[in-house]
């Protein structure tokens, strides 16, 4: 199974009007009108110069029959007017080969080229991967329809992430004919409600992903429905959904394969919600409550006794958590990712206890955690030997030793972001430390009011490989920058 | 071809094209022909075989070009030194090479889904064979090779992403639909 994020298409359209993509997926008339006006647009006669030898008779290969595939000023052999191109007579299989390498915009294209080509570019063996974020505007309901009607049980991952247009009978639709969808990406369907997933969880049972955030008409009833009909989820984003600990409930006890959960700004859920996740879903390695602030120390410990398989966490900005959270949390000796911003009743006794217990941390966000000092920097660099991404933004007990220090310790040939925007004690000396950090690549200093332009255009300077952001009074003190810079609209210098 | 295979173990074999041009191959550069495999295995210990081996779909020249594919896969010897010899032999398995071709900075495409991405090595034997591609295709495709396979199609895909329906017709000399 593929849980990569579905990357976007690669081709570029030209300004050529009468191809857009999506005149396939709409009902035929259209694509017939469109075909003719092309006609009228290109009176384009396709030159048959190239040279077609005869095809050897009793062999499916002709010698040296010279390609069709290039330039038609090939040299050689005479006029021979086939009655079909070179490249329709290759078995059937072999051209549906060579379109399972195209993407959507290509396929679309091909399937004006001819007849035959529609058929072959529309083959529902091609479409197994649909993503429709670069057209999110157009898509309309008739084009989810004729998609799901052209793939049927091919499919395997659609994204219409920001296609507001979809609506519930669409994805009703599609569910009844792409029985198969193991991913699926509604992200900002806005007019998506209950009743879609309702009728997915009755026949797209192999789902394996869905990402259902700021669908605001999702509520706890498509939890139960899922928890019905979609055993085998192992990823769901309910984020910014009206889900409160009700549906996370009856989710979590239908679908214990669980690996990913993403409720980010779920304010109704609570500790309860929490206990049954842990209790329910052993397998779970990815969290994310940011901003669920009901949430207290109760039900990170919960997660933390069921879920001992967790790597990442995002406990942002739930700000009654205490140290006692960490402490839990260092129980789970998986854990890769931390993320902790605002979280402000964390202290250095909490961080310590988890850098003891998780050895394997390997990205921190620690911004606002305001009661943070150097020992616990001291400490990530003695037990976090992995770590590469560290965020101190705000943490404004940290100094120039603790940071040394960290850089001291086997993170110094390892790091590679670290972010220390609003760090008040950070001076040059700092700086001059990050020069030696050999795998570093981005480095973020906004308002850090001690550093100097000089310090940060030596770091630049010397290591042109780091990009550096930083930020400079509107009217610096020092001689203008240099040219290179004046390109940069807004006050942040940022150079490679 | 780069270097001619010295593959000890295993007699040598005929192949004879369609045009009836005779080449003699090792066993192992013909097993990368996956159509010839399960016969040449059938054979077990037998030093030589004597009786030629006909491929009336495969004409001379393009059979050899075909055993100069294989003896190069067969052979770690004979892999540049871009490509390291770390690289699978067999031509099955996807060979990816250290040093990927630079990918415009742009999205990164999701498909096609396989990595093929073709050794400098094959990246001149497909430039060499351009005017070929349909014949290998065929070729390819009936000794079923998968790896020349993949990385022809994916050659003539390329030749079709980017374009306009026109020009894809212009191209590939398709008629306009009437």
């Amino acid at each position: 199974m593929d849980t990569r994020p579905l990357a976007h298409f690669s081709v570029c359209l030209p300004s050529f009007t009468g191809c857009s993509p999506l005149n396939l997926l709409l009902p035929s008339p259209f694509i017939t009108l469109k075909r003719e006006r092309m006609a009228q647009l290109l009176t384009y006669k396709a030159r048959r110069s190239g040279g077609t030898k005869p095809v050897q008779n009793g062999g499916l290969v002709g010698n040296g029959v010279s390609t069709h595939l290039q330039s038609p000023s090939l040299p050689g052999g005479g006029e021979s007017e086939t009655d079909e191109p070179l490249i329709e007579s290759l078995p059937l299989d072999i051209l549906l080969k060579v379109f399972s390498f195209l993407d959507v915009i290509s396929l679309c294209r091909c399937a004006q080229v001819s007849k035959k080509w529609h058929e072959l570019a529309l083959d529902g063996s091609n479409w197994q991967h649909v993503d429709f974020f670069d057209f999110q505007v157009d898509i309309e309901e008739q084009v989810v329809d004729r998609l799901s009607r052209r793939c049927g049980g091919f499919l395997r991952s659609l994204s219409l992430k920001g296609c507001e247009g979809v609506e519930d009978s669409a994805i009703k639709t599609f569910s009844t004919h792409c029985p198969y969808i193991e991913t699926l990406i509604l992200h900002k369907c806005y007019r998506v409600s209950d009743t879609a997933v309702q009728s997915l969880s009755q026949h797209c049972n192999k789902l394996v992903r869905l990402d259902l955030s700021s669908c605001r008409g999702i509520s706890d009833k498509s939890c139960t429905y899922l928890a019905a009909g979609c055993k085998d989820l192992a990823y769901i984003d309910l984020s910014y959904c009206a889900i409160t600990y009700k549906g996370v409930i009856s989710l979590v006890e239908g679908c214990g394969q669980l690996s990913g959960l993403s409720l980010q700004y779920c304010g109704e859920l609570t500790d309860e919600a929490l206990k049954h996740v842990g209790s329910h879903c052993p397998k779970l390695k990815r969290l994310n409550i940011q901003a669920c602030r009901r949430v207290s120390d109760i039900g990170i410990e919960a997660i933390c006794e069921g879920c001992q398989l967790l790597e990442r966490i995002n406990m942002s900005h739930i700000d009654q958590l205490t140290d006692q959270s960490l402490r839990k949390l260092s129980l789970c000796s998986q854990l890769k990712d931390v993320e902790a911003a605002g979280c402000s009743n964390f202290t250095d006794a909490g961080f310590i206890a988890l850098a003891n217990g998780c050895s394997g941390l390997t990205r921190m966000d620690l911004e606002e955690c305001i009661l943070v000092t150097d020992a616990t920097l001291v400490k990530l660099g003695a037990n976090c030997p992995n770590l590469e991404s560290l965020v101190l933004s705000h943490c404004e007990r940290i100094s120039d030793s603790g940071i040394n220090q960290l850089l001291d310790s086997p993170c110094g040939e390892i790091l590679q972001v670290l972010e220390l925007d609003n760090c008040p004690q950070i001076t040059d000396n700092t700086l001059e430390k990050l020069r030696t950090c050999n795998t570093l690549k981005r480095v973020e200093v906004f308002d850090c009011q001690l550093l100097s332009r000089m310090a940060i255009q030596k770091l630049q300077h010397t290591r042109p490989d780091i990009t550096v952001h930083a930020y400079f009074p509107p009217h610096p003190p020092q001689a203008p920058p240099p040219q290179s810079r004046r390109r940069v609209t807004c006050q942040c210098c940022s150079l490679l | 071809m780069a270097s001619p295979a010295k593959v000890t173990g295993g007699g040598k074999l005929i192949l004879i094209s369609g045009d009836g041009e005779r080449h003699e191959v090792s066993r192992e550069t013909a097993k990368i022909f996956r159509a010839l495999e399960t016969m040449i295995e059938s054979l077990g210990d037998k030093e030589e075989l004597v009786e030629p081996i006909p491929l009336p779909n495969v004409s001379g020249s393009v059979l050899g070009r075909m055993i100069a594919w294989s003896e190069h896969h067969v052979t770690t010897c004979s892999f540049s030194a871009e490509a390291p010899p770390s690289s699978p032999i067999n031509s099955e398995v996807p060979v990816q090479p250290v040093v990927r071709p630079k990918v415009p900075k742009r999205r990164q495409p999701q498909f096609p889904p396989p990595d093929v991405v073709p050794t400098a090595w094959e990246k001149d034997f497909l430039e060499r064979n351009r005017e070929d591609l349909y014949d290998l295709l065929l070729a390819a495709n009936y000794l079923d090779v998968k790896r020349l396979m993949d990385l022809l199609c994916a050659r003539v895909a390329d030749l079709i992403k980017g374009k306009d329906p026109a020009k894809i017709r212009k191209t590939f000399h398709v008629p306009e639909p009437s």
